[in-house]
């Protein structure tokens, strides 16, 4: 009878969750979980993107007289830069 | 590696009467030459922002007038080893934000794109218009585009 509440003691004391949910907020875990992807970076995707850029720009006009700080409100729900 | 804000992003083509508008576009000329970043999180607030006002058909070409023309690394979360779905998204979507919300008092989108520059070794800074909101929420060193230029 005691070996086993012994057994049963220690096993209590062992929360499995929280030793899972340390290790995933350790740094050295947490450095390793991103990953990153880079352009094409070549002259004709960068020709390319520069033109493209440029009607992106003409057909955004419409929001010209709208202001930054009022779409970053309500993107982040808190007053911006302003 | 500088990570850009979707404030600087959205003003490179929206907005054109800004008065931020040149140093916004100096600074994007500039920091190309530290490795420019975003993380996915910037990027879709960027996108689905934009979606209301371009064609799907233009939204699909993002990586060409996006990404290619301010030479932008893309940053992705990625799951530790063994991680099943379930417990990556747990841990990127709940753990990690709630986490810097109980530290910080953040917004949620805040926190996501935080997390995601703090956790890449690569990444030195965040350039946001709204720096002074940042600055004591992050270990990363924070500054407007215009501060990025007086350096």
């Amino acid at each position: 009878m005691t070996v086993l509440t012994r057994k049963q003691s220690k096993t209590m004391r062992r929360p499995a969750p929280r030793v899972i949910r340390k290790r995933k907020l350790s740094p050295q875990k947490a450095t390793a979980t991103v990953y990153l992807v880079r352009p094409k970076g070549t002259p004709a995707a960068i020709e390319r993107g520069r033109r493209l850029a440029e009607e992106v720009r003409k057909e955004l006009a419409v929001l010209d007289n709208e202001s930054l700080d009022d779409t970053m409100r309500h993107l982040r729900g808190r007053s911006w830069s302003l | 590696m500088v990570v850009i804000d979707s404030d600087v992003l959205l003003l490179a083509f929206a907005f054109h009467r800004d008065p931020r508008q040149t140093d916004n576009a100096a600074f994007l000329t500039q920091v190309q030459n530290a490795t420019a970043a975003t993380t996915v999180y910037n990027l879709m607030e960027v996108l689905a922002q934009l979606s209301f006002n371009l064609s799907p058909a233009r939204l699909a070409e993002w990586e060409s007038w996006l990404i290619e023309p301010y030479h932008l690394t893309v940053i992705w979360p990625r799951a530790v080893e063994n991680q099943t779905a379930e417990g990556f998204f747990r841990t990127e979507i709940f753990e990690h934000p709630f986490a810097k919300a109980r530290e910080h008092r953040i917004a949620f989108l805040d926190a996501l794109v935080i997390g995601l520059a703090e956790r890449t070794p690569e990444v030195e800074s965040l350039v946001t218009w709204n720096a002074r909101h940042f600055k004591d929420k992050t270990t990363l060193r924070v500054q407007t585009p215009s501060e990025y230029l007086a350096i």
